[in-house]
């Protein structure tokens, strides 16, 4: 299917062709015998084509190594959570 | 797609080719010229050993999601990643990434995290069960090497040690 880059399963809202997509890929694991095999779902983006422009789409944010919340609350929420010397859920990071 | 000729600015109808694409960001950004992944192998092939209806399905996104409470990603070649309990409710979900436009995924983690889609359809008996945990990671990591020694094996072992028969992966 031919999307915009970030709606890998599908357009923001619509569960009904989320779960269409979803169904689909998952379909591949009882139909597909040969490495490589691309199904096309045929699925067109239900919205305009601006994003294909050549000068669309460059959103790439600076290479910054400290975390990036969605917004503050979230690091807020988070500095919470670790002060209080209950996360086990974020892995891989200082060695977890 | 359609032939109506109204194209113009509006964007091509064709696919958009990602590899020229990303040539012209690596040279606009000065970097070296982008050195795609290449395997001489095809990719082993598993077969399911029962019907998906019977399995425990795994689940995990390069989208940049974390759930409220965890420490967001960074934007430098983040290879930590993210449990996140797959019975989460969406709301709790947040979604940061520096190389895609994360509205959309913002206002719907289901964009790049379907958990609501594979919650329908284990309820609909597609799916057996989804595994306890799924796992948000940061795509757009700039050193293949660190994927293939660090990053995978951990994902790799965190899900097998759930007893999952399978894993849908979503990439962004």
């Amino acid at each position: 299917m031919d999307f915009p880059l970030g709606h890998t399963a599908g357009p923001p809202g619509d569960p009904i062709a989320q779960t269409a997509i979803v169904g689909a890929a998952l379909d591949c694991l009882e139909r597909v015998r040969s490495p490589g095999t691309i199904i096309d779902l045929d699925l067109a983006w239900p919205g305009d084509r601006s994003w294909k422009r050549a000068d669309a789409g460059e959103t790439r944010k600076p290479r910054d190594d400290t975390p990036q919340y969605q917004s503050d609350d979230d690091r807020a929420a988070a500095e919470e959570v670790h002060r209080a010397g209950r996360c086990r859920l974020c892995l891989g990071i200082d060695g977890q | 797609m359609s032939g109506d000729g109204v194209d113009a600015g509006e964007g091509d109808p064709a696919p958009v080719d990602y590899i020229a694409r990303t040539r012209d960001t690596y040279t606009k950004l000065g970097y070296r010229p982008y050195a795609w992944v290449h395997s001489d192998e095809d990719p082993p092939m598993a077969e399911l050993s029962k019907p998906l209806s019977e399995c425990r399905l795994g689940l995990a996104s390069s989208g940049g999601v974390y759930r409220v409470g965890q420490v967001a990603f960074h934007y430098k070649d983040d290879t930590s990643f993210r449990a996140i309990d797959t019975a989460v409710p969406t709301s709790e979900l947040r979604v940061t990434h520096f190389a895609y436009d994360t509205t959309d995924a913002r206002r719907d983690p289901n964009c790049v995290l379907p958990l609501d889609p594979l919650r329908h359809l284990v309820s609909q008996g597609r799916i057996g069960a989804l595994a306890p945990t799924a796992f948000g990671f940061m795509g757009g990591i700039y050193s293949a090497r660190r994927v293939r020694e660090q990053l995978a094996p951990e994902l790799a072992r965190h899900m097998l040690a759930e007893g999952i028969d399978a894993a849908l992966l979503v990439p962004v």
